[in-house]
């Protein structure tokens, strides 16, 4: 008898760890599929298939080395222009608690929302929740996340134009 | 009176179950007078206890019901614990399935999402795009976040220089008082 109780108490935990899920997979949860969302999700699957392409990319080393311990990219967009109050909702949808408030970059009228949470002093979940500027959107990336790398992505990658600024020193 | 060659004959039969009651009392009769052979004692203790008392075995009622009853009982408890023991082996059963299910549940933890969202891309390159664009749009505010930070940095930078060329007017006034003794000076010289 004391079996069978332990037993069905072991099994109703096991029901729950099941179903326990992050709160940002609860938000994907909600608007994947739905007319007017766009999301995007790369797996830790793809990102190993990722590893082993063949490219001429001048970035690819950097961003193998950003990548390395990044399991999953999610990315949440409202389709249109008009998404100003979508950012808001979706804040209103993370536990703020569970996350920690790395920084706000306020650009006119669009605010960048870095959150990120730690465990063992490690970034397990980086999020960035986009809102105001009209391209409202939220940026998760889960895994172990080398901010140091990523942030050197950016300086890596040819933006246009940007390579007419190497050109400056040379002239007279 | 037995001779011991008849009793020894006697007991052979008996011990074969081939005596009549009548052969047996005979026996008996022969074992409780005093003197018996020395060989004959184990027998005798045998027919002793065999017939002491004498009296009819006294049969207890439903025996036979009795002896039946118990034996059912032992069936059953031996079914019983065969039931139990079913029952101990579905619980350890379903106890590995728990930790089977809690490990697994544990490592895929990441992959049931994936139940509910599928790769965007199946094409390693897309994805490789995607993620590239993606990890520069993050990079790239990222970098203007702490960007903002260099600035204030050289702002600090350039407020402190200017510090030090109050060092200098402090310098200065030094001298300047210097020149106000000299001056002094001259005055009690006139």
């Amino acid at each position: 008898m004391k079996r069978i109780v332990l037993g069905g108490m072991l099994i109703i935990f096991a029901l729950s760890a099941f179903g326990q899920k992050s709160a940002v997979d609860k938000v994907f949860d909600k608007y994947s599929g739905k007319d007017g969302y766009t999301t995007v999700y790369i797996s830790s699957y793809m990102f190993n298939l990722m590893s082993s392409i063949d490219s001429d990319d001048p970035d690819y080393n950097e961003f193998k080395k950003a990548t390395s311990g990044i399991s999953s990219i999610k990315i949440l967009t409202q389709d249109g222009g008009n998404s100003t109050a979508f950012g808001e909702e979706l804040l209103s949808m993370l536990p703020r608690d569970e996350y920690k408030e790395m920084m706000v970059v306020k650009d006119q009228e669009e605010e960048v929302l870095f959150l990120a949470r730690e465990e063992g002093g490690k970034i397990t979940e980086f999020l960035l929740v986009v809102s105001g500027g009209g391209e409202d959107a939220l940026i998760a990336i889960q895994g172990d996340i080398d901010m140091e790398s990523i942030s050197k992505i950016a300086s890596g990658l040819d933006m246009p134009g940007l390579e007419n600024l190497d050109e400056l020193d040379d002239l007279p | 009176m037995e001779s011991i060659k008849d009793i020894r004959n006697l007991l052979d039969r008996f011990y074969l179950g081939e005596t009549t009651l009548e052969e047996e009392r005979r026996i008996q009769e022969y074992f409780s007078s005093a003197k018996v052979p020395e060989e004959f004692i184990p027998d005798r203790d045998l027919f002793r206890s065999l017939y002491s008392g004498n009296e009819a075995i006294h049969v207890p009622v439903n025996l036979d019901q009795k002896i039946l009853a118990g034996i059912d009982r032992e069936e059953r408890k031996i079914t019983r614990t065969r039931r139990i023991s079913v029952f101990s082996l579905s619980g350890l059963a379903a106890g590995l399935l728990v930790v089977i299910a809690l490990y697994t549940g544990y490592f895929n933890n990441g992959n049931s999402a994936r139940l509910a969202m599928q790769d965007t891309y199946e094409n390693p390159q897309d994805a490789y795009e995607e993620a590239k664009r993606t990890l520069a749009y993050v990079s790239a505010k990222l970098n203007t976040g702490t960007g903002e930070l260099k600035h204030v940095q050289q702002v600090s930078k350039a407020a402190s220089d200017p510090l030090k060329s109050l060092s200098k007017i402090n310098k200065g006034s030094r001298e300047l008082s210097l020149l106000g003794q000299i001056q002094r000076v001259n005055d009690m010289k006139q």
